[in-house]
């Protein structure tokens, strides 16, 4: 009995021959004899036992959550598991279908306690505007705009095409669309469905069309540009161009 | 003596050694498979138990209760480590916590009879005075092991008192060898300031 300390087991560190002189104290107190245990000591234990329910996962389950004890709780999880899988004639129905049962019950308990903190954790963070932001500064200002620039698209005025497209607003740099603070501009607004939608506003939407914005040659006349409404006067020019510029190429 | 298998099986003895099999058929309803834990592992851990304690009564009380303890609790033993490992660490930390709420100060019973002790026992034979010295020094230091913090005083145990290796003792406590290494190391050196370099040499 009682195997030999190595002087290994106590790793590095400074102060190991002192070390080493408590460790083999403390051998020579584990080698002494302990005596012969008393011949009935299993008839004992066996009649201490005989007054206790037998054991079962279930049981040690409910002790260890009484007990303060997550891990004895998943031990115990874990051996009915064993218990319910177990091949073989060793474990009687009764027992694993008990077993099986219990795991399931304790699976769908997990599950439900789950889904109710992460339903919990969402309304909270998501009340508190953490979890999903809500945005209302930036929609009134988004919202307003598409009414004066769709009001616009009556004037026949073809030399008004001419005119938006040197506007440095018809091409938009993918770097300045990639902020949101771009979304506010009015030149950027021109077309209605991208004015709902934040999100959809620095997308390059002008940039897709390519072709009809390399005209820059008529663009001496900015006269013709329309007498703005009194709505429209956030509305630049350009903006109102564009639109009929679509609406031409349309 | 042999347990059957409540379900027809193959009597208990045919998986003796195989601590699993003997924990299935306790939690299968098979009590009697529990006296073959009890006569395979009650030498060591009585053993481990006496030299926490110093006293065979005392160990063999402590053992039992470890047993039933363990009885009870056997529907979370998942195999991670040996059987004796388990209820040795349940009779250590009992031994351990019978050991802590002693007296720091004992009384030497002159009539007590020094023999049924371990010194004595080892020791038989020798020089009354220098078995009580003997004694005394074990006793110092079973003291200043009860002593340790929980984590230490727990490793530290089961390392020289219930003789299981540091591989043993990382399975059975499901700590890190590295943790179990470093926490032995930091108790032993808790052990040489209490004790005195008079122990360490």
């Amino acid at each position: 009995m009682n195997r030999r300390f190595d002087h290994e087991e106590l790793g590095e560190g400074a102060g190991r021959e002192e070390l080493l002189g408590i460790a083999r104290e403390l051998e020579a107190l584990g080698r002494a004899d302990v005596g012969v245990p008393i011949r009935d000591f299993a008839d004992r234990v066996m009649r201490a036992v005989e007054r206790e329910r037998r054991p079962s996962p279930i049981g040690a389950f409910g002790a260890a959550l009484l007990g303060g004890s997550p891990r004895g709780a998943v031990a115990a999880v874990a051996v009915a598991w064993r218990l319910a899988t177990r091949a073989g004639r060793a474990v009687p129905l009764a027992v694993r279908a008990q077993a099986l049962a219990f795991v399931l019950v304790v699976a769908v308990a997990a599950v439900g306690t789950g889904t109710l903190a992460v339903a919990g954790a969402a309304q909270v963070l998501g009340g508190s505007g953490i979890l999903f932001p809500s945005g209302p500064t930036p929609s009134p200002t988004l919202t307003i705009q598409p009414t004066p620039t769709l009001e616009p698209i009556p004037i026949p005025t073809p030399e008004a095409t001419p005119s938006t497209s040197p506007s440095p607003a018809a091409e938009p740099s993918p770097t300045l669309s990639a902020e949101p603070s771009e979304t506010a501009e009015p030149g950027e607004t021109a077309e209605p469905g991208d004015t709902a939608e934040p999100s959809e506003t620095p997308s390059a939407k002008p940039s897709a069309e390519p072709s009809e914005t390399p005209k820059p040659s008529p663009t001496p006349r900015p006269s013709p540009t329309p007498t703005p409404e009194p709505g429209e006067s956030s509305a630049s020019p350009d903006a109102s161009g564009s639109e009929t510029a679509d609406r031409d190429a349309g | 003596m042999s347990a059957h298998d409540p379900a027809g099986g193959p009597p208990i003895d045919a998986v003796r050694g195989d601590d699993q099999a003997l924990v299935d058929a306790i939690l299968a309803g098979d009590r009697d498979a529990f006296r073959i834990i009890v006569e395979r592992e009650s030498r060591t851990v009585i053993g481990a138990c006496s030299r926490i304690l110093g006293s065979m009564v005392e160990a063999e009380d402590v053992a039992q209760e470890a047993f039933v303890i363990a009885y009870r609790a056997l529907g979370t033993y998942r195999g991670e480590g040996a059987l004796g490992g388990w209820l040795t660490r349940i009779a250590v930390r009992l031994a351990l916590r019978r050991s802590g709420q002693r007296r720091e100060v004992t009384w030497i019973d002159p009539h007590a009879d020094f023999a049924s002790t371990a010194a004595g026992r080892s020791l038989r034979g020798g020089d009354p005075a220098v078995l009580h010295a003997a004694e005394e020094r074990a006793g110092a230091v079973r003291s200043a092991v009860a002593g340790l913090p929980d984590s230490y005083r727990e490793i530290v145990a089961l390392r020289f008192f219930g003789d299981l290796s540091l591989n043993e003792i990382a399975a059975t406590t499901g700590r890190p060898l590295g943790t179990v290494k470093t926490q032995l190391h930091r108790g032993l050196a808790r052990l040489r300031d209490r004790l005195g370099p008079e122990f360490a040499s």
